[in-house]
């Protein structure tokens, strides 16, 4: 089961319901909504599964759907990990 | 001022050597009650403005900026020399300065507030300023805030505040007490005079001031003055925007303004009429 | 005498603890943070007064100074790292090996003579004969050729040793390739095989820096043969760095000199020993002082060095000037366009750079 983690070198602040994100290696600064927010806040101490993430924040996401909640949380995985935020490992 | 006066702005020294009139006028009618700095003492930024050339003196006469035997910039028409000093001084305090994260804003305190005005030339935000600055803000700059990356603390250097065109005149308006400096005509921004800084803000600024609002201000004609609460997110990455140097400052300046953004509160103000625009920053109330 | 101005002692007591710098006062220091701002050296004496510790009692306003170019210097490494990553991946498609110079090679090697260098352009190396592949690459890439003039294209093309400095497009980053060491037609003809054979392999695929003893040579004949000397005293000091770090090594002195001679780059060296000893008071073993004086010229034009280079490598600051200084700097900038190229084809490059910047079109 691969796990998700917080790359080593971003660090971030929540700012109300959003967060903003410092990236060392690259020097990039991003300002991220609550869902990204939530999903960093939970594996910045540990790395979690997808499964354990989808548990703990199904109820933030508008849509009752689990099909339609597991997508959108994938997407957002997808796209923090390619902004250089999260770690995808195996 | 030929040999170098030396004088201090907040806790910026300063050496400015000129023969130039106009220079030497500018700085008796708008620099008059500044301290003046012992010849023992550390300056910050030796500063020189003169003609070019001998023949620059005659012929389509130019005015040169040097910083302490660097000339940064093409030499200005001479006309413009009083300004070229509060451009070249900004160029000065904005490369030479990251022990500060420096943002392109106007910054006023009020009863130990201090409000941070971010914004572009244009926007509104010097005459706002100006306006609030005639209405009992103390003026810690009007050009820039800068942020110490060690304490946090926000540093005044409160100089002449620069007004342009319509705004010049939307001042001398706003109130009676108010003295400015020459107006230089033909500058790559139009006309532009400055306006003497009053007494009360050269006095000692309140040591545990912080800020605690941000207001981004834009003026719109004939529109309604109103204020819009921005999340702190979005007032984060826009303060980036109007950054001499986040970028250089690397994860200290995320630091450094993570903390500024999060004792702080941010609103988008537009606004056409300038006594609702003051009138309604005070409104706001203390936190 | 000039040569003791405070930046210099400054100098040597952060690299060799020579004297104290207990007793400078506040003005001291502020004339030690103008000279460095104009030597290009206030990064540099930041971090290594931050290293001994000293950073932190220094007056405010000094201490600001420094912790401003300690900022600069920072956002420079990072900024650069980055660069060289983007260039190397670049040349690593195209097959082309990018051997490291300067400013870049001592931060990715990791030398000593990182410590607070600040520099503005990224200068590599690539072999001669793959020069065009290596710049149709980065041309692919998103490099731009920044000097487009007929005249100075052929300048560098046909007679120096590096094409016109390119520039990428958004990130606005510099970029110097050279093919040599020196421009094929100056005077000195090192072989430069030799370098690539020697050169040292990083962990960072196909990336390279010269070996330790060309490295030196490369500072000191590049230091020798420059006509302006913004940056002399800064060179003057990674000079320091390098043989104060190499030297750990018995052999190395040996090994320096030998190269020296091989290359045919012992005059250059004898100027850098000379020269960094004279300043900064470099640790230099007595008989290797003795040894490369055999590379000196002749005693008179000793003598007539020592009166330009004592002035130039000064900083560029009114406070270390006198009045001799502008004409030293002048002869040194003829002297070193002399060294790079000979009479029958410097004359008219000097004409024509006269010419046109006469009716102020780019050089």
């Amino acid at each position: 089961m691969s796990k998700i983690s917080l790359v080593d070198s971003v660090i971030f602040r929540l700012l109300g319901d959003e967060c903003v994100t410092y990236l060392g290696n690259s020097g990039d600064t991003h300002l991220l909504d609550s869902i990204s927010a939530a999903i960093i806040n939970e594996v910045k101490e540990n790395p979690l599964s997808k499964d354990v993430l989808f548990n703990i924040l199904s109820e933030s996401f508008e849509s009752d759907d689990e099909t339609e909640i597991n997508l959108c949380l994938d997407r957002y995985i997808l796209e923090l990990s390619s902004l250089g935020i999260l770690n995808t490992e195996n | 001022m030929a040999n170098g006066l030396r004088f201090k702005v907040g806790d910026v020294h300063i050496s400015i050597s000129s023969t130039i009139p106009e220079v030497v006028e500018h700085f008796e009618v708008l620099y008059c009650s500044y301290e003046l700095v012992d010849e023992s003492d550390f300056i910050d930024f030796y500063i020189q403005i003169l003609a070019p050339s001998f023949f620059r003196r005659f012929i389509r006469p130019q005015v040169n900026f040097s910083f302490d035997g660097f000339s940064p910039f093409k030499p200005l028409p001479y006309s413009q020399a009083a300004a070229m000093f509060e451009w070249g001084l900004n160029w000065c305090i904005t490369t030479h300065s990251h022990q500060y994260l420096m943002i392109h804003s106007s910054v006023v305190e009020k009863n130990g507030e201090i409000l941070i005005l971010p914004g572009a030339s244009g926007k509104g935000k010097s005459t706002l300023c100006a306006a609030l600055v005639c209405s009992g803000w103390r003026l810690y700059s009007d050009e820039m805030t800068l942020i110490s990356i060690e304490n946090g603390k926000i540093f005044a250097v409160p100089r002449p505040i620069s007004l342009k065109n319509q705004s010049l005149n939307i001042i001398q308006n706003f109130s009676n007490d108010i003295i400015f400096g020459s107006t230089i005509t033909n500058t790559a921004k139009g006309d532009i005079a400055f306006m003497k800084v009053p007494e009360q803000s050269l006095e000692g600024v309140v040591d545990d001031a912080i800020p605690s609002k941000i207001i981004f201000p834009f003026y719109k004609g004939q529109s309604v003055t109103h204020f819009q609460t921005v999340s702190k997110g979005t007032a984060f990455m826009q303060m980036i925007e109007n950054s001499f140097n986040y970028n250089a400052l690397g994860k200290t300046g995320f630091e450094v303004l993570s903390k500024i953004i999060e004792n702080c509160d941010c609103f988008n103000l537009s606004y056409d009429s300038l006594e609702e625009a003051v009138s309604g920053i005070n409104r706001l109330g203390k936190k | 005498m000039i040569i003791n101005s405070p930046l210099i002692v400054c100098l040597r007591n952060i690299l060799h603890d020579e004297t104290k710098l207990s007793n400078f006062e506040a003005m001291d220091w502020e004339l030690i943070v103008r000279q460095a701002r104009k030597a290009n050296l206030l990064s540099r004496t930041a971090y290594l007064l931050r290293e001994k510790k000293i950073l932190a009692s220094l007056p405010d306003k000094a201490r600001g100074h420094f912790i401003s170019a300690l900022c600069v210097y920072d956002a420079n490494v990072q900024a650069y790292s980055w660069e060289v990553g983007q260039i190397n991946s670049v040349l690593s498609e195209a097959g082309v090996p990018c051997l490291l110079l300067k400013g870049v090679a001592y931060i990715e090697s990791n030398l000593m003579s990182m410590k607070g260098r600040v520099f503005s352009d990224v200068d590599i190396m690539v072999p001669k004969d793959q020069l065009k592949k290596a710049e149709r690459a980065l041309i692919k890439h998103g490099w731009i050729t920044s000097d487009l003039d007929p005249y100075n294209q052929k300048y560098y093309r046909l007679w120096m040793h590096e094409i016109p400095p390119m520039t990428h497009l958004t990130r606005h980053s510099n970029l110097d390739i050279h093919h040599s060491i020196l421009p094929p037609t100056a005077k000195l003809k090192p072989d430069n095989n030799k370098f690539w054979e020697s050169s040292i392999s990083l962990e960072k695929n196909n990336l390279y820096t010269l070996s330790q003893v060309d490295i030196v040579l490369h500072s000191a004949t590049h230091l020798f043969h420059e006509g302006e000397f913004d940056n002399g005293l800064r060179d003057l000091t990674d000079l320091d760095l390098l043989l104060g770090e190499f030297s750990i090594d018995q052999n190395f002195w040996v090994k320096l000199l030998n190269r020296a001679r091989e290359q045919g780059l012992g005059r250059p060296l004898f100027y850098a020993m000379r020269y960094s000893n004279i300043f900064l008071q470099t640790d230099i073993p007595a008989n290797v002082l003795k040894d490369i004086e055999s590379e000196a010229p002749p005693k008179f034009l000793v003598y007539i060095m020592d009166f330009l280079f004592l002035r130039a490598l000064l900083p560029n600051h009114v406070s270390c000037s006198d009045q001799w200084t502008g004409l030293a700097r002048w002869i040194l900038y003829i002297r070193s366009h002399l060294l790079r190229m000979p009479l029958y084809l410097l004359i008219p490059h000097l004409l024509r750079k006269s010419w046109m910047g006469f009716f102020g079109k780019k050089r």
